[in-house]
């Protein structure tokens, strides 16, 4: 019998409080889910419970004992979303590492070790290069390692997002009898339908705190999706005149049959006039990602799509920019403000025909895209990494806009990003779609496609499921439930093909492929 | 996440105080040194002292300034010294017969020659690292390898001496090499130094007053957010590969009509001073950080040192592991003071 008591957590991290005082109880012999909408603090809780990251105040007390780090990380493993496991080793090597009990002789894995292995079926890989196994494999020689170390508790982070129907059952059948045989074991992901049906207990973290627990009866995927939402104020839109001309203009972007060349999306139709703003809704892993990383051409794609370049008032144009969902990749921390707005933009706006920089234009500029989309910053001449998350956010997307895309492209706008800074994107998209441009976003939290599409084209598996229109609902909470809907029916339609899950080893598409 | 209000005063212009504290770091660094030389030799703040000082600087400054470049991308180019020699070498060859080859040209030929062979290894160092995608590192060692073989094959390892060639180059021709590094300008300063300060501007405007510049900043700042925004990455890859050869051939070249002649392997000991140079002068060898006058005081002090310990009477030898210890200690002290800059800079955040 172990226990897990989180009193009071909290953790700040420069500008933002990611815990704000947390309290939680983990029990073995339950599955207990944590929800929460992007940016609420669920994976900085993962980390300062799997001993990662320090609190900056409160305690974890395990069996009434207050705890270290050091010792928290030894008790506690997690399974992440991308295992966090050795590639160039053996599934039997990455057992051994760190646990070789020799000093000198080349370490082999013990009897013990391959019990383990054999316990949760992948014994007949043990000589298999990691490199060569699937997914799951990877994932089963993370929970392998923490089954080897001992860890009574188990954290599961978004672990199914990137596996198949048959995998994550097995998954979960396993998560299953590790509580049953009294560890401790927490579920963290997006997929309401699997939350209800594996956990006894699910919580949800909403700006820092845990600000709901739901069991037995109230579990129910409509209470968690109400409690994601709630506490998101709403105003009323005015999009309804919008969507009747919407459909009279020429698209500035259409594909038809349209698909991923590594099948990520399949036969894609979509088209986005101007002044219109479509959010692509997927889990991770549905191809929603990717269609938005095709469309701005960062990954290969084929099939028809055609692109129409707006070109309106002076300054410069061009056909797409694309934005990523990692702030880290977008923005450039070794520079300035002023310079990481007008990073994307050339000659003769920041130089002259020479190439010489006209740095007094840099500021003018830069200083009008900071009023323009309200970045909140001591000047424009200030470091970038000065500034809030929520405010490089807004830099980012600034500098994207201040090339004057046609079709802008967003993945996850808003990840990591306080309320107050939401609120601001959503209205720079919703300002710079109304010039006439097209915006295409991926998102993954309900609320927000409410916020900001006219259109939201629900992916699953890489094809398109439905299109919903967020006008068509009176409130966030029927629209989110209708999204949670069609989740459902495709948790209760994927056992229709079997297949050997674990027989062979899967070589990745990459290197199957001779180009 | 609850957003924290109000103003953080050690984040602010965070890299530009961090820039400020270094330069002056170094100036005084080499004020310092200049002092202690002084008190031991009295002769090391003479006119005379200095000028020959500066000259000695100009071959390691010009390439210094071309590395800084490709260092501010977050690549590196090992093959400078090697191509140093190999253009010295080419000219002599070309100009005046021997080595290998049975025929000579006049020395434009030659010239132009030594500097289209500086392209070509520059352009194959960039294709190498941008487009095979090679680590720079091994790129460019293997060409480090390959110039100094093509040198050593080229002159079949014998020393050049234009004046004393047979037969004799024109007097013109003659005339005109020694112009080009050994001559002097006006009030007696050695014409290299005219280069240096040439180069200098040059650079000084291209690093911090170009687009070109402050796309470089970007790219080797973070290459993803570069590719995401669609800046011409392989474009200035070459550009700055092909600068940097060309500014080793130059100053090879220009060592060559200053010293008179050239031997085997004349460059090989030049990769480490020109990396170094950077690396004190504040550059980071992952990318985005580095400039020109930072480059330009790092190559002053380790000038400062050589002529310094020269005067002093401490042997060559000496002098290398005094170049190891200013750049290992000049790099850590840097690391230090970043460390604390930011951790102060986070506590006032807290």
């Amino acid at each position: 019998m172990t226990l897990v008591e989180v009193r009071n957590a909290q953790k700040r991290f420069r500008n933002t409080r990611a815990l704000d005082g947390v309290d939680l109880t983990l029990r073995s012999g339950e599955i207990l889910g944590i929800a929460g909408p992007n940016g609420a603090g669920k994976s900085t809780l993962t980390r300062v419970l799997s001993g990662e990251e320090n609190l900056d105040s409160g305690e974890i007390l395990v069996d009434g004992e207050v705890l270290s780090e050091l010792h928290i990380s030894e008790l506690v493993a997690v399974v992440h979303q991308e295992p966090q496991v050795w590639l160039n080793l053996t599934v039997a090597q990455n057992l051994v590492v760190g646990n070789e009990d020799t000093k000198f002789r080349l370490p082999t894995i013990s009897i013990e070790q391959s019990k383990v292995l054999e316990r949760i079926g992948i014994a007949h890989l043990a000589g298999t290069p990691l490199a060569e196994c699937s997914l799951a494999v990877r994932q089963r020689v993370e929970i392998a390692r923490a089954l080897v170390r001992d860890s009574r508790v188990l954290l599961f982070d978004e672990p199914n997002s990137a596996l198949t129907d048959d995998e994550s059952q097995a998954l979960f059948q396993f998560m299953h009898e590790l509580a049953d045989t009294g560890h401790v074991v927490a579920l963290v992901t997006h997929r309401l339908a699997e939350l209800v049906e594996h956990c006894n207990r699910v919580i949800v973290i909403r700006d820092g705190r845990v600000a709901t627990e739901l069991t037995g009866e109230l579990l129910t995927e409509t209470a968690i999706a109400e409690e994601l939402v709630a506490g998101q104020q709403h105003e009323a839109k005015s999009r309804e005149a919008a969507s009747s001309f919407l459909s009279e203009q020429e698209p500035v972007v259409a594909t038809h049959e349209w698909s991923d060349a590594q099948g990520a999306f399949l036969d894609i139709s979509l088209e986005v006039a101007p002044g219109e703003i479509v959010v692509i809704v997927g889990v991770e892993g549905s191809g929603g990602r990717e269609i938005v990383a095709a469309l701005g051409g960062m990954r290969p794609s084929h099939g028809e799509i055609q692109v129409r370049e707006i070109s309106s008032g002076s300054g410069q144009h061009t056909k797409i920019a694309y934005l990523s969902a990692d702030r880290r990749e977008m923005l450039f921390h070794n520079m300035t403000v002023a310079d990481n707005l007008v990073s994307r933009l050339g000659s003769p706006l920041i130089a002259n025909q020479f190439g010489w920089l006209r740095r007094r234009n840099i500021r003018v500029e830069a200083s009008s895209l900071v009023e323009r989309y309200s970045v909140r910053t001591d000047g424009v001449e200030q470091m970038l990494t000065s500034l809030s998350g929520g405010n490089q956010q807004k830099v980012a997307i600034a500098a994207a806009m201040a090339s004057n895309p046609s079709l802008l492209l967003v993945e996850e706008p808003t990840r990591g990003v306080d309320v107050g800074s939401k609120r601001d994107i959503y209205q720079m998209l919703r300002e710079y779609a109304d010039d006439g441009r097209a915006v295409v976003a991926f998102c993954t939290e309900a609320p927000e496609a409410f916020e900001l599409a006219d259109r939201v084209m629900v992916i699953q598996r890489g094809v398109c499921r439905d299109i919903l229109r967020p006008g068509d609902y009176p409130d966030i909470q029927s629209f989110a439930s209708a999204l949670a809907k069609l989740e459902l029916i495709n948790v209760t339609v994927h056992s229709s093909h079997k297949s050997a899950v674990l027989d062979a080893p899967i070589i990745p598409n990459e290197r199957k492929d001779p180009a | 996440m609850a957003p924290i209000t109000g103003e953080q005063p050690g984040t602010r212009k965070r890299g530009l105080a961090l820039d400020q504290l270094r330069t002056a770091g170094l100036v005084l660094a080499i004020i310092l040194s200049g002092l202690v030389f002084q008190s031991q030799t009295s002769s090391f703040f003479s006119s005379e002292n200095l000028l020959t000082l500066l000259r000695s600087m100009s071959s390691l400054g010009i390439m210094a300034f071309a590395q800084m470049l490709v260092i501010l991308l977050g690549e590196i180019d090992l093959s400078v010294g090697a191509i140093y020699g190999l253009a010295a070498t080419t000219v002599a060859v070309l100009w005046l017969g021997g080595g290998a080859l049975p025929f000579h040209v006049p020395l434009v030929i030659a010239l132009i020659a030594a500097f289209l062979v500086a392209i070509a290894i520059g352009a194959a160092n960039a294709f190498l690292t941008s487009v095979v995608k090679i680590p720079s590192f091994i790129a460019t060692l293997g060409f480090l390898s390959l110039a100094q073989g093509s040198e050593l094959l080229l002159s079949n390892a014998s020393t050049f001496n234009p004046a004393y060639n047979t037969p004799l180059p024109s007097s013109g021709e003659l005339r005109f090499f020694h112009l080009l590094g050994g001559s002097q300008l006006p009030f007696g300063i050695p014409i290299q130094v005219g280069w240096l300060a040439a180069m200098l501007g040059f650079f000084w405007v291209l690093r911090h007053r170009t687009l070109f510049g402050f796309r470089l900043v970007a790219i080797g700042g973070n290459s993803t957010a570069a590719e995401i925004g669609r800046l011409p990455i392989r474009r200035y890859k070459f550009v700055v590969f092909i600068l940097s050869a060309v500014m080793a051939a130059l100053a090879g070249i220009l060592d060559f009509s200053y010293v008179g002649s050239v031997g085997p392997n004349s460059g090989g000991s030049l990769v480490f001073p020109v990396i170094a140079a950077v690396v004190i002068g504040g550059a980071s060898l992952n990318g985005g950080w580095g400039t020109i006058p930072g480059t330009l005081l790092g190559a002053a002090l380790l000038a400062v040192l050589a002529n310094g310990l020269a005067l002093l009477g401490v042997g060559a030898f000496a002098q290398l592991l005094f170049v190891g210890f200013v750049t290992i200690g000049a790099v850590t002290l840097d690391r230090v003071t970043r460390q604390l800059a930011n951790k102060r800079a986070s506590r006032v955040a807290q």
